[in-house]
């Protein structure tokens, strides 16, 4: 039978990861041996950023897996500023086959403004249920989302200076909100998760310390975003994470 | 008569550090508009029963109160408030006891769970299957989980009391535990029939960058407003609260005439 993929994203600078990104993977790599699933990472952007944001090129996740002749069951999307526990439960047993997110509601303010603007200039006055609205960082998908990750990848194409534009104005992320846009206007089946699957926003969360890393005692994926001054934080909470629950 | 019932709790007491009044107005005006428009009767619980020590408990005295005269009825908190168009929310259900989900301060919630479990031994409480009981929404046939608070605090009353102030709440955790215990069916509702913490959820800001509608091309409404019915104004200092309360009337208060 084929096997479940973790998938990331870790492109290479000047040949190497960035070591914190170094850090995630190590974990999910943990993961991956405990539970029969095979790591698969893009070190190698498909296209060069500037024809295409690099976080968009995970849509091309099924051309990848088969140009690389790999063979798989669900695959999980997962950004490379997250560690998983060392003892997550198989999440791919809870998926019911369908396109599996974590809500995202660590700032409505940033959802809803993204929602309103692209609402407005690429989807024609379109709303969907913002309390269903998932984050990107983490995503499992079946080969039944191969179709979807297509018209991911063609829409952002047919819109892309839009999307630039709003993306560069408003400051409201580039493929995130388009995913969930998309999700509803092509009626994917979806299913969220509970949060502790998708740790985003801790420190709003009021669970991001690290002196009883109290984070790890209440879910199992954290995800390192919302954090401020990042390039100098986000590789010490990582390794400090890591540490923590790897040394 | 309605066959169904909004009550709220409002009372002033000794215990409280803050008038419980003086914020509980802003929510009561609003709820009697929408109880109206509805046609849902509103009971307004504002004397405490002395069997307390603290008055948030007499929000499990419903029955006592009612007996079985409403086949739906609907709690919620004197620190909410309730859009003007809000839909009817007893349509939207039939049997089941109707919650929200509350992960929104994991710390609280895990510390909470820690000090009442003595009182529920053999029960373990998922944080991710934990409900605020700020707003909740049942039928006459769940009586039992309210008799089982008030059996609960009868035999346990200095315990629970010591425990209600350490830090974890006072009412919340045990009807969480009780309702486990009793295996009760649970509706999960959208948050925003219960949408808080407005503060950490950032609901309070607007749309400040350009969009349509709004004056001059800008939004000024705040996201609560627009895109919720049940505003619950928890999760930030309690002195705030009045003032967050008074200014959302001075909002939108013409709205409910």
């Amino acid at each position: 039978m084929s096997k479940n993929i973790v998938f990331i994203v870790a492109i290479k600078k000047d040949g190497f990861v960035k070591p914190e990104y170094q850090l995630s993977i190590n974990s999910w790599k943990h993961f991956c041996d405990k539970n029969d699933c095979e790591l698969f990472l893009l070190e190698e952007p498909v296209l060069p950023p500037e024809e295409m944001n690099i976080i968009l090129q995970r849509y091309f996740l099924f051309d990848i897996l088969e140009a690389n002749e790999i063979e798989y069951n669900q695959i999980l999307m997962v950004d490379a500023d997250t560690i998983v526990h060392p003892d997550c439960p198989n999440f791919f047993d809870e998926t019911e086959d369908k396109y599996c997110l974590v809500h995202d509601d660590g700032s409505y303010d940033w959802v809803l403004r993204g929602m309103e603007h692209y609402s407005e200039q690429v989807y024609d006055g379109y709303w969907f249920d913002y309390t269903k609205y998932g984050n990107g960082g983490f995503q499992i998908v079946n080969d039944k989302h191969r179709d979807f990750f297509k018209y991911m990848r063609d829409f952002y194409f047919e819109n892309a200076d839009k999307v630039n534009t709003i993306s560069q104005t408003y400051g409201v992320g580039v493929d995130q909100t388009i995913l969930n846009f998309n999700l509803n206007t092509q009626n994917v089946d979806t299913k969220l998760l509970p949060y502790k699957y998708n740790m985003t926003c801790m420190i709003k969360k009021d669970i991001l310390t690290i002196e009883d890393m109290f984070f790890t005692k209440v879910g199992w994926v954290y995800h390192f975003n919302g954090i401020p001054d990042k390039e100098k934080n986000v590789p010490f909470l990582m390794k400090r994470t890591y540490d923590y629950l790897y040394g | 008569m309605s066959k169904n019932l909004i009550y709220m709790v409002a009372i002033d007491h000794n215990t409280s550090t803050y008038r419980n009044y003086d914020y509980a107005q802003y929510a009561i005006k609003t709820w009697e508009y929408w109880c109206k428009k509805n046609e849902i009767d509103f009971l307004l619980i504002d004397e405490h029963n002395p069997r307390y020590k603290f008055p948030v408990w007499n929000k499990d005295t419903i029955f006592e109160k009612v007996g079985d005269t409403y086949d739906k009825i609907g709690y919620v908190d004197s620190d909410t408030m309730i859009h003007w168009n809000a839909p009817n929310m007893f349509d939207l259900y039939d049997d089941e006891l109707c919650l929200i989900k509350d992960y929104t301060n994991l710390r609280w919630t895990y510390n909470s769970r820690n000090y009442y479990q003595r009182f529920y031994p053999d029960i373990k409480l998922d944080l991710y299957e934990y409900y605020s009981s700020a707003v909740k929404f049942f039928t006459k046939e769940h009586k039992p989980i309210f008799d089982g608070l008030i059996e609960l605090y009868e035999n346990n009353s200095e315990g629970l009391d010591e425990t209600a102030t350490m830090g974890g709440g006072k009412v919340q955790t045990v009807f969480n535990y009780e309702i486990q215990k009793q295996n009760i069916k649970v509706k999960e509702l959208s948050p925003i029939w219960n949408m808080f913490p407005l503060t950490k959820k950032e609901m309070f800001k607007n749309n400040w960058q350009k969009i349509s509608g709004g004056i001059d091309g800008r939004d000024s409404t705040p996201h609560y407003i627009k895109y919720s019915w049940i505003w619950h104004f928890t999760g930030f200092p309690i002195e705030d609260r009045t003032r967050l309360m008074k200014q959302t009337w001075d909002m939108v208060g013409y709205l409910y005439e």
